[in-house]
């Protein structure tokens, strides 16, 4: 090196004198002009490679002839930087550097002359970016320049280093922060599920204790109303007292089957005797529950149901109530997909077609919307207990396990067929189940000796 | 003559009008003397009869509530099974689900009515086991 070591040093130490408390993008910015006011230089340059092929440059600063420039692209191409990076390593031409790249032609606009650039990498070696510095006079002394050049490019790297590293670092706390709020959202809607289900449950205990303590009273109101129909008989009286007794025993029955049934549906144990109903109107009932319920006036009216059912298809039938509430889940489940779709479309006529036939030795039973149908996502979980789609506090998600359960024990299947956007179709099949005794309300039948 | 021992048909509940029921519905076998209806509000007064009752001869039926205050049919049903094992037992209840009727047969009960009671179902029992007549 030509020049003396402490002027070397001096140098150094005018580029480096700039705020220190700088970071990051300012840092490089008044390193850029440091650099080119100290040397004396046209132009300097610091840029990165652009991704993913990186065999392009955009600069973040040029100093041009006294300022700032505006910013550009350059293909490395036919330049002097190619070589910077191939090389890795600072590349110096002291001279005529744009007769040696002629297919340059940013040198010859800029009137190049003098060419020194210096790679930084990352730690595995791939590139990050480059300081260049150029002037339209030859440089004077060639390993300073080489040196200052190679110097400041790693200095210079350091601030793009951290700002890749806190980039990256912000990514994955965004991914995190997701994840979280995803977990977190997850949990709200668990915890309202499950105190949905706590009250069901408390609900479901509460029911069953009133229902077992009413059968007391009603086991006094229905033998004291037969005693009195037992004594009047006895005197040969009837009558308007007569007949009031007779009331009187008639809805005590009437209620003690309410309370039966109601038990029969707050019950976990698998289910009672099987009996003997009229499928056809337990899904004209049910039918007519549901379309009861229908508040919106607009879509009650649009609403158009076709019915077709077999009237008196009686079949044996394990634990009647809930096969009901069943039919009752699927017709309530058709008419929220119909609302839903109601609600976005003006045009739109909602229909529901239900269908009920014996076909010895089956039961065919289907219903069909042309709703908002279910995704191929949401399908194959449809059945999973506690699974719905509705906001939660409007949906358990148990209605269709509990009726592909209830189906089950009548050894039923229940199939859903859906398109989404335009239809469901939910098909059941039952077949006829075999005679089995008949038990009243007595646990064990006649006395058994061998007991 | 041929005097037959009437049935002793114990009844405990702790609703008073069922004692009333089942005089009304048996009023036709008590008077001709085939049922002596002896009905309890409670256990300890049943345990207290049966123990004054220890030398009868003649055949006994029990038929009690579960849900009772201080002591339950089921305490009941040990007590009568351990310390008079000839008497048959049968449980009325409200309640019907199976643990109850699993508990019952389990302790030692013959049978289990459940409420509302259907006295035809009982004068049929009374009929087949112990011949009363109706």
């Amino acid at each position: 090196m030509d020049t003396p070591k402490y002027e070397v040093l001096e140098l150094v130490k005018r580029i480096y004198n700039v705020d220190q408390l700088l970071f990051g993008k300012d840092y490089v910015r008044e390193m850029v002009r440091s650099l080119a006011t100290t040397l004396g230089v046209k132009y300097v340059l610091v840029g990165h490679a652009v991704e993913p092929d990186k065999t392009s440059i955009q600069t973040d600063f040029i100093w041009a002839d006294g300022k700032f420039a505006s910013n550009l692209i350059y293909d490395l191409k036919g330049t002097p930087c190619v070589n910077v990076i191939c090389g890795t390593r600072v590349n110096c031409y002291a001279e005529k550097v744009a007769d040696q790249f002629p297919d340059d032609h940013m040198l010859k606009d800029m009137g190049a002359e003098a060419y020194v650039g210096a790679p930084f990498l990352t730690p595995d070696g791939s590139l990050v970016g480059l300081l260049v510095i150029m002037d339209d006079k030859p440089l004077k002394d060639r390993e300073l320049y080489t040196f200052v050049v190679e110097f400041f490019a790693a200095r210079i790297g350091t601030e793009y280093y951290r700002q890749i590293f806190e980039d990256s670092l912000q990514k994955q706390v965004d991914i995190r922060t997701q994840e979280l709020r995803s977990a977190f959202d997850d949990l709200q809607k668990t915890q309202k599920q499950l105190l949905s289900q706590e009250k069901l449950a408390t609900i479901g205990r509460i029911t069953f204790g009133i229902a077992h303590e009413l059968k007391n009273p009603l086991n006094v109101i229905i033998n004291a109303a037969e005693i009195i129909e037992e004594l009047m008989s006895e005197q040969k009286l009837s009558g308007p007292m007569r007949t009031a007794a007779e009331s009187i025993r008639e809805h005590g029955y009437r209620a003690n089957n309410i309370i039966t049934s109601m038990l029969k549906q707050a019950r976990q144990e698998p289910a009672a005797a099987p009996e003997y109903v009229n499928l056809s109107e337990m899904m004209d009932r049910s039918l007519e529950l549901c379309s009861r319920s229908i508040l919106d006036p607009d879509f009650k009216s649009k609403l158009k149901v076709h019915k077709n059912i077999e009237p008196d298809v009686n079949y044996l039938i394990v634990d009647a109530p809930s096969v009901e509430r069943g039919f009752i889940n699927l017709i309530d489940n058709a008419i929220y997909a119909l609302r839903e779709k109601h609600k976005d479309n003006e045009g739109f006529v909602p229909n529901l077609w239900i269908e009920l036939k014996a076909r010895i030795p089956y039961v065919h039973i289907s219903m069909r919307d042309n709703g908002t149908g279910i995704s191929p996502s949401n399908l194959i979980r449809i059945f999973d207990e506690f699974y719905t789609t509705k906001p939660p506090g409007e949906g358990t998600g148990l209605g269709l396990s509990i009726a592909k359960q209830v189906l089950g024990t009548n050894n039923g299947e229940i199939n859903i067929q859906s398109t989404e956007g335009e239809m469901t179709e939910v098909t059941v099949n039952f077949p006829l189940l075999e005679q089995k005794q008949n038990q009243e309300n007595r646990i064990w039948s006649s006395p058994d000796p061998s007991l | 003559m041929v005097v037959t021992r009437p049935l002793v048909v114990i009844m405990v509940d702790d609703e008073v009008s069922v004692g009333f029921l089942s005089r009304m519905k048996f009023r036709q076998a008590i008077e001709d003397g085939s049922i002596e209806l002896h009905f309890f509000e409670g256990a300890r007064d049943c345990l207290k009869y049966l123990h004054a009752m220890k030398e009868h001869h003649g055949d006994m039926i029990l038929f009690t509530d579960i849900n009772m205050p201080s002591i339950s049919g089921f305490d009941l049903l040990t007590q009568v099974k351990s310390q008079y094992p000839l008497i048959p037992v049968y449980m009325m209840s409200a309640y019907d689900d199976s643990a109850s009727v699993d508990k019952s047969k389990h302790l030692g009960a013959k049978g289990y009515f459940t409420k509302p009671v259907n006295f035809g179902d009982i004068k049929k029992l009374l009929n087949v086991d112990f011949g009363v007549e109706f």
